[in-house]
């Protein structure tokens, strides 16, 4: 959580495709389609297309209206959706129903059957959804619901497609909520205690960063029972979690973890006692 | 759009390197601090001076257009179409504006992120017991850090030396309640350690290979600079 943590600012890279309301003047570098209407129109208009006889700035390089900027981050484009100088047609192809269904209908797997089929249930979201599914869709419900809240509802009522938007992310958060607290996590908490010497790689590769940090905690911590249990006399390795209120409750951050599981990629960290 | 991709490889290194160094540890562990990408930083910070340029001109622009529209002057004499000239011309360059405002706070954001974190690795570094100055740091780190890194680095070690020696404490020793029958073996791993003097005022000379029967609180400081190995694990037992 916070200004300079590396997972939230790399989730806010997720990218949306928008549709402008109006004439955004100066910002045709951003299509080139316009780039190329625009030097056509002035080449018409004028006999060149050379942009420094103009002083009116409207003459300039500008995105006319209803322009659709596909793949904008989505911090570039936050202030835009809050001010309403953008809609958004479409949410990006993970989040929309057809996906949501998808792993609506396998949060609601129940156990008995996937106990069968190991790690065949467990949608690969690092994949299908981006590394950063969870944090990502929360963005976008967020940032939907501060438009609703400082705009107010009478937006949405000459706004159909508004009014949709908010519908979809409506579901959208109770899908990722679903999700990340159904099936996977059962799995995760079950292999994260169970498995200190397998080969986790099968799981972890399905899984997305927050689910991965997840998994790391339990992991090392049961590593340093398990060591403790066979070295009675030194310390348990005290795991501090420092919570993190994003996604959900559940998602945290391990500051000390032990150096043995080599397919997790775990450090040690300052005021842990070395070469145990 | 090519914007923030700097700032994005800056912090995706510092991912990668944070998930590299499992297998080592040690002194030749580079502790997650990969190399110093300068390259990347300094092309965000020409795209940070771009965006700034442009807003520039963006806001001259603007407040000039408005004066213009209106004939000339500043002063709004036109009331009505006055003041709906400007407010046109103001709202569809607001978009432009905003946009080199975020992105300029995005390159901000990721280039102090990524500062912050090397700063942080490097902290930890020195609480794992590598003192002595900026000669204390092992060889492996030392070599990706900027130069204004090392300068941090002695000037921490060099407050925290001094904090710990006003307090008469040294901070940075282990966390475990000192044990007297903490008795373990070691051995040597590195050439030229030299000898110890124990409590008991006997003389321990710590030759590459030998093992030894000794007080882990007499060795620990060793231990952890990855000098010598400790021998109690559970295939020892």
């Amino acid at each position: 959580m916070g200004y300079y943590d590396i997972d939230e600012i790399l989730a806010e890279d997720e990218c949306l495709s928008v549709t402008t309301k109006f004439n955004f003047l100066n910002l045709s570098f951003l299509d080139e389609d316009a780039l190329y209407d625009n030097r056509r129109r002035r080449r018409l208009n004028h006999g060149t297309d050379d942009e420094s006889i103009y002083d009116d700035v409207d003459e300039k390089s500008y995105l006319p209206e209803s322009t659709m900027l596909e793949s904008m981050p989505f911090w570039s484009i936050k202030q835009w959706f809050l001010l309403s100088f953008v809609s958004i047609q479409s949410l990006p192809r993970q989040f929309r129903k057809k996906f949501r269904d998808k792993l609506d209908a396998s949060a609601a797997m129940s156990s008995v059957d996937s106990g069968t089929n190991h790690g065949g249930d467990i949608i690969d979201l690092r994949l299908r959804g981006g590394n950063y599914y969870y944090e990502a869709g929360m963005n976008i419900v967020n940032l939907v619901r501060s438009q609703e809240i400082s705009r107010g509802r009478s937006d949405s009522s000459r706004d159909t497609d508004l009014a949709h938007l908010r519908r979809e992310t409506v579901a959208l958060k109770r899908t990722i909520l679903l999700t990340y607290s159904g099936e996977r996590l059962r799995r995760i908490l079950d292999w994260s205690l169970s498995c200190h010497d397998e080969d986790v790689s099968s799981l972890i590769g399905l899984l997305t960063e927050a689910e991965r940090r997840l998994f790391i905690v339990g992991a090392s911590s049961t590593t340093a029972f398990f060591r403790w249990k066979n070295n009675g006399m030194r310390p348990i390795i005290k795991i501090i979690l420092q919570s993190k209120a994003s996604v959900t409750p559940m998602v945290a951050r391990p500051k000390s973890v032990t150096p043995n599981h080599q397919d997790l990629g775990l450090q040690l960290v300052r005021k842990r006692q070395r070469g145990y | 759009m090519k914007f923030g991709q700097k700032g994005k490889e800056l912090l995706l290194d510092l991912k990668r390197s944070s998930q590299q160094d499992h297998n080592q540890s040690g002194p030749d562990a580079a502790a997650g601090i990969p190399a110093y990408n300068a390259e990347a930083v300094r092309a965000c910070i020409d795209e940070c001076t771009h965006h700034y340029t442009e807003l520039e001109g963006l806001v001259a622009a603007t407040s000039s257009g408005a004066g213009r529209e209106r004939g000339g002057d500043g002063d709004d004499i036109d009331a009505a179409d006055g003041r709906t000239g400007r407010q046109r011309l103001e709202f569809s360059s607001r978009p432009a504006l905003l946009f080199h405002d975020a992105c300029l706070n995005r390159n901000r954001r990721c280039l102090l992120a990524y500062h912050r974190h090397r700063a942080d690795r490097l902290r930890d570094v020195r609480w794992e017991g590598a003192g002595g100055g900026a000669m204390g740091l092992p060889d492996a780190i030392r070599t990706n850090l900027a130069d204004a890194e090392v300068e941090f680095f002695s000037k921490y070690d060099s407050l925290l030396s001094s904090y710990c020696a006003k307090i008469n404490f040294d901070l940075t020793s282990s966390l475990a309640p000192p044990d007297h029958c903490y008795l373990v073996e070691i051995r040597v791993i590195s050439p030229d350690v030299g000898t110890i003097i124990t409590e008991d005022g006997s003389e321990i000379n710590l030759e590459m290979g030998t093992i030894h029967y000794l007080q882990y609180s007499e060795v620990e400081h060793l231990v952890r600079q990855g000098l010598v190995e400790m021998l109690n694990t559970e295939d020892n037992i």
